[in-house]
């Protein structure tokens, strides 16, 4: 029975590499001083441990926690203000920014789509909470989008990444800074100098997308939106 | 058909990236286990030489509106040693977007490879054309003999092709969805990136000389034998009335000329319920009688029938990709692998020059594991072996070792074993 580089499993009746402690098939052991094993790296079980989903989880607990204890103790001590609107906005806008912002590796268009829902949501939840006077969708809705068009233009630049990977965001982006327009034209809004910056940074991507990707901008679009 | 320098996925592949997201691994892994270690740089350097001749590999997965869709990569993939467990799954590889791993470890070159982007037959030709042209910088004489591919020769739109549309036919019969529910082994689950692989190694000739006593062809009797071992060591079955189904893929490009580097697979499933009397022997006529049924042209024509109809519907077509994924997710799971127990696969035969044969010893090839089937085979040969591979997701080794001992015991082969394991295993 004796083989060079093997051990015999006699329940089995089968060899096993030498790399191999305990035989596969009946968990036998076979060695105390197994050989490299020249086939697989080792993994040590030890270290086999997704710390990841756990801090998720926990932050996750936390989150309800604290949005659940808010509304609980806002309904306790009623002053007439829903005040834990804002308190859940800020902390799912933390969500956000930390969960996608920071720690995902989603492209850069993905972030600052989020982190303009995130802000614009919570100063809506501020605006609401406060009387809603209107300056959340008046000023600060125009001012984020021309930001976050400004950002993308920049960032696409700097990186070359326009068509690569922002296309589409830039695009959504583009759309989203006509809005303002939108809503002062048919008289939601009144203010006129947010509004205009916004039309302007969304006219200026578009000129920039087709004087620099015109080449190329059908092929990324047959690409992208192919059926 | 490239469309300039993007891929939309062919017909097989369209669903991979969509299930890779949440429950089934669709990484393979191929290894060729050399006489002497391997040089890393001089692995790297095989790679970079030889990717201008793979375009559909130099690729990287995009999103789309409504489907995903393979664009060109034009940053350079890196060879890796290889850490950790095998057919790790699409979102953990780190390699500069590619959509494959080449890594080593001491005489091992390994490809890790997402199904989406080519099935076993094409990945090994490009593993094969590395591994030459590593020999080559090695400095050792090398003759192709028309078995690899020549990396000066320009590149043919017949490797590029989705054959599946090539051999489509609107009008032709077409396989119905409505597909039986198999059993599905039950064990206990290990965490997502841990599978255990293990492989055991016979003399080809004694074990071929078995399986013709039987006068059944190796798939058959492979199959048969794990539906046997399956119903006699899962508990969970005894009494259930859902038929034990192996899936066997087949390379179309046996009965379909095709020259595809992409994914051309079908799949013949086989299997039966079986009753507390069944034997070895009915199983074995009754899942040879199935393959033979299975592997019938104008069934797998309808099968090819079957996926492209299903591709060119106008409402899948236009559904979001977000949509898409959500219900071609749930759907696999019913279809999919829902109407099999298992998969498995047998790789024909790889045809290597004699130049190039003197310096590997054996060839490993290994599939990744779902969470509904946590267990597959491989059946590869190579020289005068035959490597049978189980790659299993759960703890439960019984199925694996009742297979085994079916050879080593019952028929009386000699086996060899090998695998990965914990290195501080108690």
């Amino acid at each position: 029975m004796e083989k060079p580089g093997v051990n015999y499993c006699d329940i089995c009746n089968v060899y096993v590499d030498e790399a191999l402690s305990h035989c596969p098939l009946c968990a036998k052991k076979l060695t105390d001083t197994p050989a490299p094993n020249q086939l697989y790296p080792d993994v040590v079980q030890n270290d086999f441990i997704d710390k990841r989903s756990f801090t998720n989880d926990l932050f996750l607990f936390y989150t309800f926690l604290f949005i659940g204890g808010s509304i609980l103790l806002n309904l306790i001590f009623w002053e007439g203000t829903p005040w834990f609107i804002v308190v859940a906005a800020a902390v799912l806008y933390a969500w956000i920014f930390v969960r996608v912002c920071i720690v995902s590796d989603v492209f850069p268009g993905a972030k600052a789509f989020a982190q303009m829902a995130g802000v614009m949501g919570l100063m809506l939840s501020i605006d609401y909470v406060s009387g809603w006077y209107g300056w959340s969708y008046e000023v600060i809705l125009p001012f984020i989008l021309t930001l976050g068009i400004v950002y993308i233009d920049f960032f696409s630049w700097i990186h070359k990444s326009l068509l690569r990977d922002n296309l589409v965001y830039a695009i959504i982006f583009v759309g989203l800074c006509f809005l303002p327009l939108i809503f002062y034209l048919t008289g939601i809004t009144h203010v006129l100098v947010p509004t205009l910056l916004s039309t302007i940074a969304g006219a200026l991507t578009i000129l920039g997308i087709l004087r620099f990707t015109i080449r190329h901008l059908s092929t990324e679009l047959k690409k992208r939106f192919h059926i | 058909m490239p469309d300039r320098d993007w891929y939309r996925l062919d017909t097989a592949a369209k669903i991979y990236p969509s299930i890779s997201q949440t429950h089934n691994n669709t990484t393979f892994r191929l290894d060729f286990e050399l006489y002497e270690e391997v040089d890393g740089n001089l692995l790297q350097q095989a790679l970079v030489r030889i990717l201008p001749r793979f375009p559909s590999f130099c690729v990287t997965l995009k999103r789309g509106l409504f489907w995903y869709y393979l664009d060109t990569n034009h940053a350079i993939p890196v060879v890796k040693e290889d850490t950790g467990f095998p057919c790790r799954r699409l979102k953990d590889f780190v390699n500069n977007g590619f959509l494959f791993n080449v890594m080593y470890h001491r005489n091992n070159i390994i490809m890790e490879c997402f199904h989406g982007l080519a099935d076993g037959a094409g990945a090994i030709e490009f593993l094969k054309t590395m591994v030459y042209e590593y020999f080559v910088l090695k400095g050792y004489p090398m003759e192709n003999e028309g078995m690899v591919m020549d990396t000066e020769e320009r590149v043919s739109q017949d490797e590029l092709e989705n054959s599946f549309l090539k051999y489509y036919d609107n009008k032709g019969d077409y396989t119905r969805l409505k597909q039986p529910v198999a059993y599905h082994i039950m064990g206990t689950p290990m965490h997502p990136n841990e599978i255990f692989v293990t492989h055991g190694i016979m003399d080809l000739k004694q074990f071929l000389g078995k399986v013709k006593q039987r006068g059944v062809t190796v798939s058959a009797y492979v199959a048969a034998l794990l539906i046997y071992c399956i119903a006699s060591t899962q508990v969970e079955y005894m009494g259930s009335k859902n038929p034990i189904i192996i899936s066997v893929p087949i390379d179309l490009r046996s009965m379909f000329p095709s020259d595809t580097l992409r994914n051309f697979v079908s799949f013949a499933n086989v299997g039966m319920v079986v009753e507390k009397s069944t034997t070895f022997d009915d199983i074995v006529a009754v899942v040879s009688a199935q393959l033979a049924e299975g592997l019938k042209k104008e069934r797998i024509h309808a099968n090819i029938n079957k996926n492209v109809k299903f591709e060119k519907n106008p409402f899948i077509r236009i559904t979001p990709l977000f949509l898409k994924n959500m219900v071609v997710s749930n759907t696999y799971r019913l279809y999919g692998e829902g109407s099999y127990t298992m998969l498995l696969s047998n790789l024909k035969t790889t045809r290597l020059p004699d130049s190039m044969r003197k310096y590997i010893k054996e060839i490993y090839y290994t599939l990744g594991v779902s969470d509904l089937n946590p267990l597959n085979c491989v059946v590869v040969s190579y020289e005068d072996k035959m490597i049978i591979t189980f790659a299993r997701g759960i703890e439960e080794t019984d199925i694996i070792r009742k297979f085994f001992l079916h050879f080593s015991q019952e028929v009386g082969l000699e086996i060899e074993m090998r695998g990965n394991e914990w290195k501080n295993q108690a």
